[in-house]
């Protein structure tokens, strides 16, 4: 049986910072990029993550004894793939607008590395609540992360925060003031994601370097 | 084949393998039985959203009842006869069910909408429903057009599979946004519209409208292509052409 010495709650607030899957571990980092222009967007495909992480962790630990060696991967990957479409049908049914939006990167979730990447390196050494709660910290992680884009993108490329617009239209430029404010198209594209996940991986790496100390 | 692979046997992982594939499938048939019924309901009212989209009618409140209100269904023949559903005998529900997956403009009676408006009692415009192919799969929409059957309204897509941010632009607001004041019948070098024999369309160009056909008469019947998605753009030109060439005589009639 495994020992465990750190408190459970010690594997998930690690998880949120000093092993943050998408600003330490470098994973999910396809997603980031793709579905993080509008919050609204960004906090569904966090809360799915969340849900197909933890989930899917605790089943492929559930099953950690009875799983051949060499099956493991594709057990993981079915146990995953049926939580993704799980998600994918609800929000499907009830979110349907939002489903339309996410398209293709709701399913895409299957190859988001992050969830494998606990399944396969956590999840089968440990034991179910562990791996639960360790998956839950990881998917919480990736959606705080995707949010703070979200919300730093939405702003800049749409003036809005949650689809409510922040800044008074009276600011903008106009045919009668062509050189007042305009949103920044750039931050709209994917590219924008990247240069402000840079950023937040750098800050996160200096402060955690820090604290070291 | 005797292997040892760690947790047993050949015949061991089959079984293993062979249970969690029949665990999955009947949890995955029982969600999809569970939410069938309010997916086909969602979707339903997303079609409606889109319609309203595409008449460019801003509405807040039940718009499911007020879709009935507006948008009257009804159907022509390849003369272009204007027939109702009760005329035909036909049912609107079944009908529809039967010919959705397909489209409606080859079929011998094609469906059409007139939009309504509240106290009115001549049709504001039409709509005509889509369908055509993307890059990937089928796309199904909505072209709305003003009551003599040639100024664009507006269009919406409400199913596309197109790759999101490159085709999957065709169902945003601002790239369907410039179909606003186009022609369907295309205008030849001199300007002529001719109901009869001009080409029927809207033109997605690669490019902008306006290096491909300045601003000349043209370039009332085409929009600026995306970038990165020139197939879904083709699909998109074909699927207005093949989909309105049938309801030509109709239009002819609003003359």
């Amino acid at each position: 049986m495994e020992k465990e010495n750190k408190p459970l709650f010690g594997h998930f607030k690690e998880q949120i910072l000093s092993q943050n899957q998408v600003l330490v571990a470098i994973l999910g980092i396809c997603s980031a990029l793709a579905v993080t222009n509008r919050l609204s967007l960004a906090l569904t495909m966090g809360i799915s993550v969340t849900f197909v992480v933890s989930f899917s962790a605790f089943f492929v630990s559930l099953l950690r004894h009875k799983t051949p060696e060499s099956v493991r991967m594709i057990t993981q990957l079915t146990i995953i793939s049926l939580f993704v479409i799980i998600i994918d049908q609800f929000l499907k049914a009830y979110f349907y607008s939002m489903s339309k939006v996410l398209s293709v990167y709701t399913g895409l979730i299957i190859t988001n590395c992050l969830v494998m990447g606990r399944t396969e390196s956590f999840a089968r050494h440990k034991a179910p609540h562990i791996a639960f709660i360790d998956g839950l910290g990881a998917g919480l992680g990736y959606a705080i992360v995707i949010a703070i884009v979200a919300i730093i993108r939405e702003f800049f490329a749409f003036g809005e925060f949650f689809d409510i617009p922040l800044l008074p239209s009276a600011i903008y430029a106009s045919a009668e003031h062509p050189d007042r404010y305009q949103n920044a198209v750039f931050m709209a594209t994917p590219a924008a994601s990247f240069f402000i996940i840079g950023l937040l991986i750098s800050g996160v790496k200096s402060f955690l370097q820090k604290e070291e100390k | 084949m005797e292997q040892n692979n760690g947790n047993g046997s050949l015949s061991k992982i089959f079984t293993f393998m062979i249970l969690l594939g029949i665990v999955s499938a009947l949890t995955l048939s029982s969600v999809s039985v569970f939410l069938q019924d309010k997916q086909e309901k969602a979707r339903y009212f997303d079609r409606v959203k889109e319609m309203f989209r595409a008449a460019k009618i801003e509405e807040n409140g039940d718009l499911l009842s007020l879709a009935e209100e507006y948008f009257q269904p009804f159907l022509v023949d390849r003369e272009g006869k204007a027939y109702s559903f009760e005329e035909k005998n036909i049912r609107y529900e079944t009908y529809q069910q039967k010919h959705a997956q397909t489209g409606y403009a080859n079929l011998p009676l094609k469906l059409i909408y007139k939009i309504v408006k509240k106290g009115e009692e001549k049709p504001s415009g039409y709509i005509i429903p889509i369908f055509g192919y993307g890059l990937w799969d089928h796309m199904y929409g909505f072209l709305a057009l003003k009551e003599n059957g040639v100024d664009v309204i507006g269009v919406s897509w409400y199913e596309q599979k197109e790759t999101p941010g490159l085709g999957g632009v065709i169902a945003e607001s601002e790239w369907q946004q410039q179909f606003q004041g186009k022609q369907i019948f295309q205008a030849d070098e001199k300007g002529v519209v001719d109901l009869l024999r001009s080409p029927i369309g809207i033109t997605v160009v690669k490019g902008k409208v306006q290096d491909t056909y300045g601003k000349g008469p043209r370039s009332r019947s085409a929009v600026d292509g995306i970038a990165g998605a020139t197939l879904t753009g083709q699909g998109v030109t074909k699927a207005y052409k093949d989909t309105l060439e049938p309801y030509r005589p109709f239009f002819e009639t609003l003359q």
